[in-house]
C-alpha cells in the first residue's frame, strides 16, 4: 500500500524551517518514561537532572543531581533533545510531579 | 499473557500545543498492554531514519520490538488536537506475519499483515473491513472502529445496522466509538450501548488507539464480555488521555470514574460563544464549530447563524442561547459580549465550559466561582463543552 501524497503544508505550519525548534529555547513538558520506584522515592517536585544522551541505542536520560543516579527517559521530543545535545546545548528537567505519573519541565540548563 | 500487536510506528507532531513524538497506533498500544500486565511484542515497519529513535523509545519503554523495512518514514501532523491529520508523502513496507494466542492488529498505511490466534482483535484505522478480515485465522474475532469508519466501511448511515453487518463477516464483537457520546457494541445477540468516561482534561491524538489496547486488555486476555471490554476500555482512553501512553500507569486507571449513561441518539445544541471581530478570531469559531460538530452535537454560532450586527443581534444572541444545553466560551480576551453570555448562560442553569489559556487567572473568577469549567486548552474545551450538552440531553 502507498501512503497519500503531500505539499509543503507541513513545513509551513510546523515552522522554524527544517532544523525543527530553536534548541536554545527548546522547552516542554513531559512524563518520565519507566521511572525507577527506588529513586523515585528519594525525590521531590523542584528537584533537577540533568538531560543526558547514553546507552545502546542511545536514549535520553534523566539523571538526578547532583548525585547521578537515573531517574528515567523521555520519549517525548526525542529527534529534537538529541539532535540539539549533539549539537552542544545542555538542558535540564526539573521535577514537577510524583504522583500519579512523574512529569518533568525540561528547559535549557542556566549557566549560573 | 503473551501478545502480538502489529501496527504503525509513526511520528506524532502537534503544531498547538507542542508535541513531537515517535508512537503510531502500533507502539502506543503495545505500550499500554504492557503497562496494562500483558507482554506486549510490536510487529512493525521501520525505516532507516527512524529506527534508532524506534529503539531508543523501545528501550525506555522495555518493550519487545520485530522490525520489517520500510523505504520512508511516516509522519502525521496536527495543527491543534481537534484537527484532522496531515500525512505528506508516501511509504512502502514488506509484508508482516503474526502468530501468537492473541493479535491486536491495526492497519497500517504503508503494508498489509496476516495474523493467526486464538483471539485477534482488528483496529482498520483507514483500512478496509473486508479485507483485513479475510487475512485473520482466528476462532475469536473483534472489531474497533470509530463511527465515520463504521458509516464509510459499511456504506449504511445507521450504526445499527453498520454493526450487524460487521457481525456478519464472522466477527464475535464490534465496538462502535462515539467520541464523546461513548459507542455502541455489537455481537450475535444484538447491539448494546456504552458512555464515554470524561475527563477534565482531553487530549484525543491517540485515544482511540488506547481504547482498541483497552478492549484487547480486557476482552482477549481477561475474558470480559464485549459490553464490559467497552467500558474498561473507555477508561484506558480516558486514563491516556489525561497522561499521554509514556505516563500511562494503572494509578493513573484507577484513578478516573466509570463511563456516564450513553446519551440518547439526539444531538443537543452548544452554544459558541466567542469574539469574531478579526481573521484570527473568526477562524478559532470555525475550528471550534467543526471539530463540536464533528463530535456529534448541533452547534449555534452567531458568528454562522446571526452574523455581525447593530444592537439589534444581541436579541438574536439570546434566543439562540436559550434554546443550547451548554456553552462553550472563547475567553481569552475578555470580549463583553462573550462574557455577557456566559453569565446569562450561567443564571439561566446553561453549564458553561469555557476556553483562557491562562485559566488561573484573577480574570475567570466569577466563572470558575459559579461552577464553570474554565480550560487552557482547545481540545478539553471542545470535549467538555459536548459532554456537558449531551449530559444535560440524558438528564431531560
Amino acid at each position: 500500500m502507498g501512503g497519500s501524497g503531500g505539499s509543503g503544508y507541513e513545513v509551513d505550519i510546523i515552522g522554524g524551517g527544517p532544523g525543527g525548534p530553536s534548541c536554545s529555547t527548546l522547552s516542554f513538558d513531559a512524563p518520565v518514561a519507566s521511572p525507577d520506584p527506588a529513586v523515585v522515592a528519594q525525590i521531590s517536585v523542584h528537584d533537577i537532572c540533568d538531560v543526558v544522551v547514553a546507552g545502546t541505542p542511545p536514549q535520553v536520560r534523566l539523571l538526578v543531581r547532583p548525585i547521578g543516579v537515573q531517574l528515567g527517559a523521555l520519549t517525548e521530543r526525542l529527534a529534537d533533545l538529541t539532535k540539539c545535545i549533539a549539537e552542544g546545548y545542555e538542558y535540564e528537567a526539573e521535577v514537577i510531579s510524583l504522583t500519579p505519573v512523574v512529569r518533568v519541565r525540561v528547559s535549557p540548563r542556566r549557566t549560573n | 499473557m503473551d501478545i502480538s500487536v502489529v501496527g504503525g510506528s509513526y511520528h506524532e507532531v502537534c503544531i498547538d500545543p507542542t508535541v513531537h513524538r515517535l508512537l503510531g497506533s502500533g507502539l502506543r498500544a503495545t505500550r499500554l498492554l504492557d503497562a496494562l500486565g500483558s507482554h506486549a511484542r510490536l510487529n512493525t515497519c521501520v525505516d532507516e531514519a527512524t529506527a534508532p529513535e524506534l529503539e531508543a523509545v523501545a528501550t525506555a519503554f522495555g518493550m519487545t520490538v520485530v522490525t520489517t523495512p520500510r523505504d520512508a518514514a511516516v509522519r502525521y501532523v496536527y495543527e491543534t488536537p481537534v484537527h484532522p491529520a496531515v500525512r505528506p508523502g508516501s511509504t512502502r513496507g514488506g509484508p508482516i506475519q503474526v502468530e501468537g494466542e492473541v493479535v491486536v492488529g491495526f492497519g497500517m498505511i504503508e503494508t498489509a499483515w496476516t495474523a493467526t490466534a486464538d483471539r485477534v482483535v482488528i483496529d482498520p484505522q483507514h483500512s478496509d473491513v473486508a479485507e483485513l478480515r479475510s487475512r485473520v485465522t482466528a476462532p475469536h474475532v473483534a472489531l474497533v472502529l470509530n463511527e465515520h469508519e463504521a458509516r464509510r466501511f459499511a456504506r449504511r448511515d445507521d450504526l445499527r445496522d453498520a454493526a450487524r453487518d460487521f457481525v456478519e463477516l464472522g466477527i464475535d464483537a464490534v465496538a462502535i466509538k462515539r467520541g464523546a457520546r461513548g459507542g455502541l457494541v455489537a455481537t450475535p445477540a444484538g447491539v448494546n450501548a456504552y458512555g464515554a468516561v470524561p475527563t477534565a482534561r482531553v487530549d484525543p491524538i491517540g485515544s482511540g488507539d488506547a481504547f482498541t489496547a483497552g478492549f484487547a486488555h480486557a476482552w482477549a486476555v481477561e475474558g470480559a464480555e464485549p459490553l464490559d471490554a467497552a467500558r474498561f476500555a473507555s477508561r484506558v482512553a480516558a486514563a491516556h488521555s489525561l497522561e499521554s501512553a509514556a505516563g500511562f500507569n494503572t494509578d493513573v486507571l484507577a484513578d478516573v470514574g466509570e463511563p456516564i449513561p450513553y446519551p440518547p441518539d439526539s444531538t443537543p445544541m452548544v452554544y459558541l460563544a466567542g469574539p469574531f471581530f478579526n481573521v484570527a478570531q473568526r477562524m478559532l469559531i470555525r475550528v471550534a464549530r467543526r471539530a463540536l460538530r464533528h463530535l456529534g452535537v448541533d452547534v449555534f454560532s452567531p458568528l454562522h447563524e446571526i452574523g455581525h450586527g447593530g444592537d439589534e443581534v444581541a436579541r438574536l444572541d439570546i434566543a439562540g442561547l436559550e434554546g443550547c444545553a451548554s456553552v462553550l466560551a472563547i475567553l481569552d480576551g475578555a470580549d463583553s459580549g462573550t462574557v455577557f453570555e456566559t453569565g446569562w448562560a450561567t443564571h439561566a442553569g446553561i453549564p458553561v465550559v469555557a476556553l483562557a489559556e491562562n485559566a488561573d487567572d484573577h480574570a475567570w473568577t466569577m466563572h470558575r466561582g459559579t461552577e464553570a469549567l474554565v480550560v487552557p486548552d482547545l481540545s478539553s474545551a471542545i470535549y467538555n463543552a459536548a459532554w456537558a450538552a449531551l449530559g444535560r440531553d440524558v438528564e431531560q
